[in-house]
């Protein structure tokens, strides 16, 4: 395997595992009763929300860099692995689209430099849901 | 007015204008990669162009939708992401900051084209490089402005639905 192909799926697993490990640490610390700080959640989410966009042009440009590896031999929609990937990317689709409200509400309260909001438990556990979902289309993916 | 020059609104609108940015430009591309893909047109593309060429088309895309969603939404957002000026004049700027960013990209993705053929120093090639220039330069950019613009009108419009669902849910405690 070429180096620039290897460096595209390090990236690409790289991106995935700071867009899960981050969202797993939100939802922990937004649910945590008691809270630790009253602005530590919305400060570490504030910085989560950079990371995450990062990470999600990190995985929409590796990802694409990584089915033109198969170049002409890709496998036809029709085909099992190809329903597999119909399927991946509508969850990347859905992902991107319920954390655009995510990150508004995240910096509505960077703003104005409040308590967490009440729906941060929500919000961060559904994004870490979904990624999980999307981690387990990727592997199943990846096996064939 | 004076709550939009705050440090922490202007850090708010860099963040908003990153993510917009990026789901903007993501999305196209995922939507265009699935519509490709369900209709077996992928792999021929992908068979006809290279990794770095792939990956740096994408980076100039990403760069000049970020730039064009932070002009688009200068404070366009006031405190609790209340609305500073009508949808319907928010949309319109959106259409036209579309147009310009469908213009950047081409001449960015131009030059990430001509790159590799102005390396390679074969005149026939630079050649027919500069009469496709002339094309871009004319036809291509008024096209590019075009898609851009209607881009422009549909993610504006699905940000306003995203802005409205964040509104409610940010109300709803």
């Amino acid at each position: 395997m070429d180096p620039l192909h290897l460096l595209v799926r390090w990236a690409h697993v790289a991106g995935m595992a700071a867009i899960l490990g981050g969202a797993l640490l939100l939802w922990w610390l937004a649910a945590r009763r008691p809270p630790l700080d009253d602005r530590l959640t919305t400060r570490v989410a504030e910085r989560y929300e950079w990371i995450f966009w990062a990470a999600i042009g990190l995985q929409v440009m590796t990802g694409v860099g990584n089915l033109g590896a198969f170049g002409n031999a890709l496998p036809p929609p029709e085909s099992a692995w190809g329903t597999k990937l119909t399927i991946k990317l509508v969850a990347v689709l859905a992902l991107a689209l319920f954390s655009v409200p995510r990150t508004l509400i995240v910096a509505a309260g960077s703003e104005a430099d409040t308590t967490p909001h009440l729906s941060l438990p929500l919000l961060y556990g559904s994004t870490t849901v979904i990624v999980i979902g999307i981690l387990g289309l990727a592997v199943w993916l990846a096996h064939g | 007015m004076a709550e939009l020059t705050k440090p922490g609104t202007i850090e708010r609108d860099r963040l908003i204008a990153w993510a917009l940015g990026t789901f903007h430009a993501g999305v196209l591309l995922v939507t265009l990669v699935l519509l490709l893909h369900v209709t077996g047109g992928l792999p021929s593309l992908l068979g006809g162009l290279n990794t770095a060429s792939g990956l740096a088309l994408f980076a100039v895309l990403w760069v000049t939708t970020v730039w064009s969603t932070r002009r688009t939404l200068l404070g366009a957002l006031g405190p609790a992401l209340r609305n500073e000026m009508p949808i319907y004049q928010l949309v319109g700027r959106a259409v036209w900051r579309g147009g310009i960013n469908g213009a950047a990209f081409l001449v960015g993705a131009g030059l990430v084209l001509a790159i590799p053929i102005v390396l390679s120093g074969s005149s026939s090639a630079i050649y027919s490089l500069l009469a496709g220039a002339l094309f871009f330069a004319t036809f291509g950019l008024v096209g590019a402005f075009v898609v851009g613009c209607t881009v422009g009108l549909l993610f504006g419009g699905i940000d306003a639905l995203l802005l409205m669902a964040a509104r409610a849910l940010l109300n709803s405690h």
